[in-house]
């Protein structure tokens, strides 16, 4: 294509290219991008472009004013993860306590069958009966020694 | 005569331990009844340095295992007059004395119920939790 090798290994590629599909197929992709930059037409970038670009390349970024780093601190980013962190952990503790609420239900209901039992025992509310449970209910009442049996 | 005689003798002879225990069991029982009478009303009269020494007279009894239960009730009901006054601590260890005088499984997961109830009653729910749990255990025991 461009006129480097010698005429011997020319022949040899030409006549390889013309027996091989896919030699030749990408033989012709090429021929036709360099028939296409062959026709572009190239246009001189103006000597001040350049000065324009490195001045631009060369000045430091416009700082941000005092009053805008007051009224908006670029602090969004450890918001952002104290906001993350705060709902993560709210969201911990509130599945902890869920279960703690279920657990004490179930320990509330557990100790008021308990109450129920006990009171069923005492014939009465516990707190209410003037109850011992040492005295000895079949003995006859020894109220008057003398009465007739 | 004389055999109708000696049967008399061996049956007083061998219910003579029978009512001999009876004795012991009266006097027992009436010695634990007016106890308890004193526990109660040094709580009524908020005298709490003299109830656990006169709790203690009752658990300190030797009492039968098929009537220990009723160390169970006095000190359920001692704890109960106790936590309406609000004195917690002095319930717990009532209870804990109780907790050494008796051997049966039931007695003991009972007394284990009630310090879980004072405790829960003191906003201790983790260690009624506690209580609770080895009072299932004991209930669950062979």
């Amino acid at each position: 294509m461009d006129g480097e090798l010698d005429s011997e290994d020319a022949k040899r590629i030409q006549a390889h290219v013309l027996a091989c599909k896919s030699c030749n197929a990408e033989y012709q992709s090429l021929l036709f991008a360099y028939n296409l930059v062959a026709h572009v037409r190239l246009i001189e970038s103006p000597p001040r472009a350049w000065a324009g670009i490195e001045s631009r390349i060369r000045t430091a970024p416009p700082k941000r004013g005092i009053l805008r780093n007051l009224l908006f601190p670029n602090v969004w980013v450890p918001v952002g993860a104290l906001a993350a962190l705060v709902l993560a952990t709210g969201s911990l503790l509130w599945v902890g306590s869920s279960d703690d609420r279920s657990q004490s239900r179930a320990m509330q209901q557990v100790l008021r069958t308990y109450i129920q039992e006990r009171d069923r025992a005492f014939g009465g509310n516990v707190h209410a009966v003037n109850y011992n449970p040492f005295r000895d209910n079949t003995r006859r009442p020894k109220d008057n020694p003398f009465k007739a049996e | 005569m004389a055999k109708i005689m000696t049967a008399a003798l061996i049956m007083m002879s061998l219910s003579y331990p029978l009512l001999l225990a009876k004795d012991d069991w009266e006097k027992t029982r009436s010695i634990a009844e007016a106890q308890h009478e004193i526990v109660m009303l040094l709580i009524k009269n908020k005298q709490y340095d003299k109830v656990l020494p006169a709790s203690k007279k009752i658990l300190s009894l030797k009492f039968p295992p098929d009537r220990e239960h009723l160390l169970v009730d006095h000190a359920r009901i001692a704890c109960a007059a106790l936590s309406d006054q609000g004195n917690y601590t002095l319930a717990h260890q009532i209870l804990d004395e109780a907790l050494k005088a008796v051997h049966n499984k039931k007695s003991k997961a009972t007394l284990y119920k009630e310090k879980a109830l004072l405790c829960s009653k003191n906003g201790q729910d983790g260690e009624a939790m506690k209580f609770l749990e080895e009072a299932v255990r004991l209930e669950e025991a062979p």
